[in-house]
């Protein structure tokens, strides 16, 4: 009977197209594995990869050179404040050696 | 012959040693005016060590504290000879000796 | 002791030394007026040589009365300083000042006598030595650094320095008593037994070890008493700058093994804890101080600092092959800092010396020659294999994985990679920016120095072996 297929299909037309469809597995996969893993990886690479990867070495230059700024600024000229960063020295090691 | 320190112990020798270090510490970097103060703050320091080896020379029996004595004065000398004609040198091109006028070279 | 306890000929090189100094200075003063630079020169020079040769033939022991000695680690300092002071002569007669003028006579004697200063410190087996020591040795730099007397950043340059290295000798001298007075000798011999047998080292003598660690640390510049050195460095003329960098650093090293190692290593728990932190500062702040800077002796200076940091890691590790490791390193920091500034000494332009980095520009292009020896110093500087630097840097490194000290060990790598930008942007400048207008021809005195340094450089590979085994014995000398 070769109407028997499509009245059975008529019949139970759900489950027929839930076959048909192989059990939306497809779909299923995409939805629960590739979409989110796309959108994660797209955030990964727009924010983590460009951001942070590809900026760390930049920002790191950036402190670097922030810090030896701060570093030099230190260095007034003023005696009185290269004898008193000695004397400072001097308590913090003996701190350190009493009580180390 | 040791009745000086048998009478009042090294504690008020010693005492005395470092209040003079703390002044002399204080009157080089507290000292905004006049580097000639410096100077004399820097014998302070080496008197207080002074003080230190003579009490301890005499304490201890021992003769080496007296001798480095000895050398240290004649250091001392130098060393204030050997400032002097700095600070001379620096005010003939500078026209000041105020500490904060020191500062020239930075950065 | 009597008299024959002396033992005069074990300070034979430093006799020959000071009377050369006296005879030359008597001699030279008797000359006209602006005549005597060149004789001072040559015959501090002789001096200087030949009292490198009597250090090698003369006697090794202890000889006046307990506080002198003439051991290996003696030896090998000796050389170096003297190596270092007598390429400071050799600058010295190619270098002008503003006014086209030499320096002033005094300027070589005055480096002879300070180089006598650091001997008897490389030599000290007692306080007392330690101190006059480097009392000369100090106040003859004092007077080298203020010499140029028209200059004002000269005299600025040596005020400062006369400043606060008084407050270090005065620091030191207290540290001094105080550790006299709780050990009862100056001695080292006896200080090691007073050192070793107390339980617990009475809380004098550890304020006065501190103080003396703190006094030689201003000498060898380490952070935090380094503030002087940048500012002394700029101010003071070329030839004393390439000194200082040298000599008086490796007296005060000697000082530091000395006595570090010998009379108060048996507390060395105490203090190593104060050479990490101290060594991991310089190297820091060395490396990132430095970014900034546009004179080319300013950043030697910063740069001087970080080596002392990581000169000082050998110590740090408390091991013998530390302290070979540090020695190593000394000899290959004389012969790149000295190559340096005999190129810097060179920098001048229209008859006038210029110092900024910036006037470096087009160098390989303008002189490739002197631009290749600055290169190869810088290449050094950074720890290139297989240059001198190399070696230092890798021994030191090797001595304090194998002593525990992971801290230090990634600190200083982490500071050796900074470092590496600021002395590669000067080889950057040198080969890549435009060309700007040529620098004078360099006097034959400072391409000998330069030239020869950088020959070194890249050689010391080749002698590497005997400059090893020579550093061995003078840390088995130095250790026992």
């Amino acid at each position: 009977m070769p109407t028997l297929p499509a009245r059975l299909a008529q019949a139970l037309w759900p489950v027929y197209r839930f076959l048909l469809n192989k059990w939306y597995f497809d779909e299923l996969y995409d939805f629960i594995f590739v979409r989110p893993y796309a959108v994660l990886a797209r955030a990964l690479w727009k924010g983590g990869e460009e951001g942070v990867v590809e900026g760390m070495p930049l920002d790191a230059v950036r402190a670097t050179r922030e810090s030896a700024v701060q570093a030099v600024r230190l260095q007034t000229g003023s005696l009185a404040l290269y004898a008193f960063s000695m004397l400072g020295g001097l308590v913090v090691l003996l701190t350190v050696a009493l009580c180390g | 012959m040791n009745a000086a320190i048998d009478a009042i112990g090294l504690g008020p020798y010693l005492f005395v040693s470092a209040a003079l270090l703390v002044l002399g510490v204080f009157g080089i970097f507290l000292n905004r005016k006049n580097i000639i103060v410096m100077l004399m703050a820097m014998e302070l320091i080496l008197l207080s060590a002074n003080l230190n080896l003579v009490a301890f020379s005499s304490a201890l029996g021992d003769l080496s504290g007296q001798v480095m004595v000895l050398f240290v004065l004649t250091i001392a000398a130098a060393e204030a000879a050997i400032g002097l004609a700095i600070v001379t040198v620096y005010f003939r091109n500078r026209g000041s000796i105020q500490v904060e006028d020191v500062t020239m070279m930075k950065g | 002791m009597g008299v024959s306890s002396f033992n005069w000929a074990i300070a034979l090189p430093e006799i020959a030394l000071a009377l050369a100094g006296v005879v030359i200075l008597a001699g030279v003063v008797l000359q006209p007026k602006g005549e005597g630079f060149l004789p001072a020169t040559v015959l501090s020079g002789a001096a200087l040589l030949g009292c490198m040769v009597l250090v090698l033939v003369c006697p090794q022991g202890h000889g006046y009365a307990g506080t002198f000695v003439n051991d290996g680690f003696a030896r090998f300092m000796k050389i170096l300083v003297l190596a270092g002071a007598l390429v400071a002569v050799v600058l010295g007669a190619g270098y002008r000042t503003r006014e086209q003028r030499t320096l002033p006579f005094e300027a070589p004697v005055l480096i002879l006598f300070s180089t006598l200063g650091a001997m008897i410190m490389a030599s000290s087996a007692n306080l007392m030595t330690l101190f006059v020591g480097l009392e000369l040795s100090s106040l003859s730099i004092y007077i080298l650094c203020a010499l140029e007397r028209d200059n004002v950043l000269s005299s600025e340059a040596g005020l400062k320095y006369f400043i606060l290295g008084s407050l270090a000798s005065g620091l030191l001298l207290y540290g001094i008593s105080l550790v006299y007075g709780f050990a009862g000798t100056m001695e080292y011999t006896g200080l090691i037994e007073a050192v070793r047998s107390a339980a617990i080292p009475p809380m004098g003598l550890v304020v006065g070890i501190v103080f003396v660690l703190v006094g030689l640390c201003f000498k060898l510049s380490m952070v935090p008493f380094h503030m002087w050195t940048p500012d002394v460095y700029q101010g003071a003329p070329t030839p004393v700058t390439a000194y200082m960098a040298g000599a008086p650093k490796f007296a005060a090293f000697a000082l530091f093994l000395r006595v570090m190692a010998g009379p108060f290593g048996a507390v060395a728990p105490r203090w190593q804890i104060l050479i990490e932190t101290v060594s991991i500062l310089s190297m820091v702040y060395g490396a990132f101080a430095a970014i900034p800077q546009t004179n080319i002796k300013r950043l030697m200076a910063y740069s001087s600092i970080g080596h002392m940091g990581y000169a000082l890691m050998g110590l740090a590790a408390a091991s013998m092959a530390g302290l070979q490791a540090t020695l190593v390193y000394l000899s290959a920091y004389l012969i790149m800092n000295a190559g340096t500034f005999g190129c810097i000494a060179a920098m001048r332009r229209n008859g006038r010396e210029v110092n900024g980095i910036a006037d470096l520009a087009g160098l390989g292009k303008t002189d490739p020659g002197m631009a290749l020896a600055l290169a190869i110093f810088m290449f050094s500087m950074v720890g290139a294999p297989p240059l001198a630097g190399f070696f230092g840097k890798f021994l030191v490194f090797a001595a304090a994985w194998q002593a525990g000290q992971y801290p230090l060990v990634a600190v200083g790598a982490a500071a050796s990679i900074v470092g590496a930008y600021y002395y590669l942007r000067i080889v950057k400048v040198m080969y890549f920016d435009a060309p700007d207008q040529a620098l004078d021809r360099p006097a034959p005195g400072l391409l000998l120095v330069s030239g020869g340094m950088g020959l070194a450089t890249v050689l010391f590979i080749a002698v590497l072996g005997p400059i090893l085994s020579f550093a061995h014995q003078a840390a088995i000398a130095l250790v026992g």
